[in-house]
């Protein structure tokens, strides 16, 4: 058998708590949101349980993640939008002399490795704003394609703090009362704390391994912030993931998709499912609407829920969800919806343009 | 292996404005390369950026002056690579000081995303293929170097845009008297399947040791001299480092 991308393991940390806790209030339909104000903005938000998580050394230490064997050679990349900012905003807020350049992504990576305790053979820093954990995917299935590396650890982390709450709120992007995915009433999205954690190998799969079979990426070259009206990039992404899967549209069981709850993202994905899958989209699912937009996390975080959902062959709930707010056909829905073990393509978008498509399978 | 060819350049840095078929020399008051303005590197009646930060700045300027013979490179199968050392952090510090003068800006949040420095290249030049945005890590500059290559050989893209950017405003630089940032710099490489143009060069980039680290200085002077022998139409083998042979760009 023809050796794969497996993901070996991983584990993620968000509002719902860490893998099994999420993926059980999920299929339960929870929400991880608290009431707001968040930093001064009346909004609601979706925190870690604990709030000190949002510093890299209690979300490592809480994580508590190894590698159970040392790799020949090992690619470590940190995937994030902004990560910890706890330094910039203590230097503006409280201490003039915090260190500005601790908030450096650069700077952040230096105290992961050393908190990872891991002497990778290279380590990178993958910033494609929300789509950072699919663009990092994509870019480790390269490298190990390729022999460059034996294993590459991904970490992704990006959390609540004053800059991209006031950030967001600027761009009048956040929901009053929560992101609704989909939703007819959807009017922005929820910011939420989120970390996540995979390791990956080529390897032979063995019955129920997740392999990572297709990875696509693409830019609309539209707009700076928001997305393209007509979804065109998307579809971009969406047609590449599958012709490096070597998979057409209807091999595809279910979709896990990016769904900010924001009026323009879900439109612009809807259309792009459109396009893909005709009337017939396969069942969706977006997990915003529970554990809140993880920014430069989310996506790393959000496929490898995914993995759990193809292996339990359905789909959570989409949370506060009520009435179909697009115009196409997407199948979503509050309840628990049964998906054949088939993989699930996963989507994500980001600043900047940039539109990423994971697609996973299960070894059956 | 696909050939890839170098269609153009660009570069802004302390030594001048340089495009495949020009240079040209910093004028009075343009005492470093965040003065530059829009007329210099873009055919434009307007002398500044608008709202454009210094990456993104310096990052359109470098990418104008690469794209200047062939501004037609863009399209589905045309992508962007970029390594930006300094992340956002001297946006992140406007932005900053906005949230303190009680006006959190919009324009300077959307520029807060390292992966916004590429967004008005692509607008511009209609670049919708895949993108790769590094922002440190071991050897940032030759990483994305070596993804570009990887991108056009591994058939996701036929044409990548490669960018190096170092960018610290002066205002936040002096607000930081102990961190001493690498002098602002924007290096650009338009590598495609297809040559075009006189100045088209074949060209491949060997990484045998692709775990080796070098340093920001390193990667600043290899920049330098890539950028100098694609001008003069060199065939040689430009390495990272000057003594060393294992990694290393090579103009046929």
């Amino acid at each position: 058998m023809q050796k794969q991308i497996v993901l070996k393991s991983a584990q993620i940390q968000c509002a719902l708590g860490n893998l099994d806790q999420s993926t059980d209030l999920l299929y339960k339909g929870s929400s991880g949101f608290s009431a707001g104000p968040c930093f001064g903005v009346p909004v609601p938000y979706a925190p870690f349980s604990d709030s000190s998580l949002r510093k890299l050394d209690n979300i490592i230490e809480e994580l508590n993640f190894h590698i159970p064997q040392n790799p020949k050679s090992l690619l470590f990349i940190y995937c994030a939008a902004k990560g910890d900012l706890s330094h910039l905003e203590a230097h503006y807020n409280i201490d003039k002399g915090a260190s500005v350049t601790s908030s450096l992504l650069n700077s952040q990576i230096h105290r992961i490795i050393s908190l990872l305790r891991i002497k990778p053979s290279k380590s990178t820093i993958i910033s494609s704003a929300c789509a950072s954990g699919a663009a990092a995917l994509d870019y480790a299935k390269e490298n190990l394609l390729l022999g460059t590396y034996t294993d590459v650890l991904i970490f992704g982390f990006d959390v609540i703090s004053e800059f991209v709450v006031k950030g967001f709120h600027s761009l009048a992007a956040l929901s009053p009362e929560g992101a609704r995915p989909f939703d007819k009433s959807r009017n922005g999205l929820t910011l939420g704390d989120g970390a996540a954690i995979a390791w990956l190998t080529l390897d032979t799969p063995q019955k129920g391994d997740i392999t990572i079979c297709g990875t696509g990426t693409s830019n609309d070259a539209n707009h700076r912030t928001g997305p393209s009206r007509t979804g065109d990039g998307l579809l971009r992404a969406i047609q590449a993931a599958l012709l490096d899967a070597n998979l057409d549209p209807s091999n595809i069981g279910a979709v896990k998709c990016h769904g900010t709850a924001t009026i323009y993202n879900d439109a612009m994905e809807a259309k792009a499912l459109f396009s893909c899958f005709n009337s017939n989209i396969p069942p969706c699912v977006s997990l915003k609407g529970a554990i809140g937009h993880t920014s430069g996390a989310g996506s790393l975080l959000e496929i490898i829920l995914a993995a759990v959902f193809l292996k339990k062959g359905s789909l959570p709930p989409t949370t506060l969800f009520e009435e179909l707010g697009v115009d196409e056909p997407v199948k979503i829905s509050n309840k628990s919806q049964k998906i054949d073990k088939k993989p699930i393509l996963c989507l994500s978008a980001g600043f900047g343009g940039l539109n990423a498509a994971v697609i996973i399978k299960e070894q059956l | 292996v696909r050939p890839v060819y170098c269609n153009g350049c660009g570069a802004i840095f302390a030594r001048g404005i340089y495009s495949l078929s020009s240079e040209k020399l910093w004028e009075d008051g343009q005492i470093d390369p965040e003065h530059i303005r829009r007329d210099q590197v873009f055919p434009t009646l307007l002398p500044t950026f608008g709202k454009l930060n210094l990456p993104d700045k310096l990052a359109f300027s470098a990418a104008s002056l690469a794209l200047q013979s062939s501004p037609d490179s863009g399209g589905d199968r045309s992508g962007i690579c970029i390594a930006v050392p300094y992340g956002s952090l001297t946006t992140d510090m406007f932005f900053m000081d906005s949230i303190i003068n009680q006006f959190p800006s919009p324009t300077y949040f959307s520029a807060t995303l390292p992966s916004s420095t590429i967004a008005d290249i692509a607008i511009h030049y209609k670049f919708k293929g895949p993108d790769r945005i590094i922002c440190g890590g071991d050897s940032p500059v030759t990483e994305t170097l070596s993804n570009a290559f990887r991108l056009i050989q591994t058939e996701k893209a036929d044409t990548i845009l490669f960018l190096a950017v170092w960018a610290f405003d002066s205002i936040n630089k002096s607000k930081l008297p102990d961190y001493s940032p690498l002098e602002n710099a924007a290096f650009c490489f338009l590598f495609s399947t297809t040559p075009k143009g006189a100045f088209a060069q074949k060209c491949n980039f060997v990484l045998q040791s692709p775990s080796v680290q070098y340093d920001t200085a390193t990667e600043y002077q290899f920049c330098i001299r890539l950028l100098d022998a694609i001008r003069g139409k060199e065939k040689r083998h430009i390495t990272l480092q000057p003594e060393t042979t294992e990694n290393y760009l090579s103009i046929e």
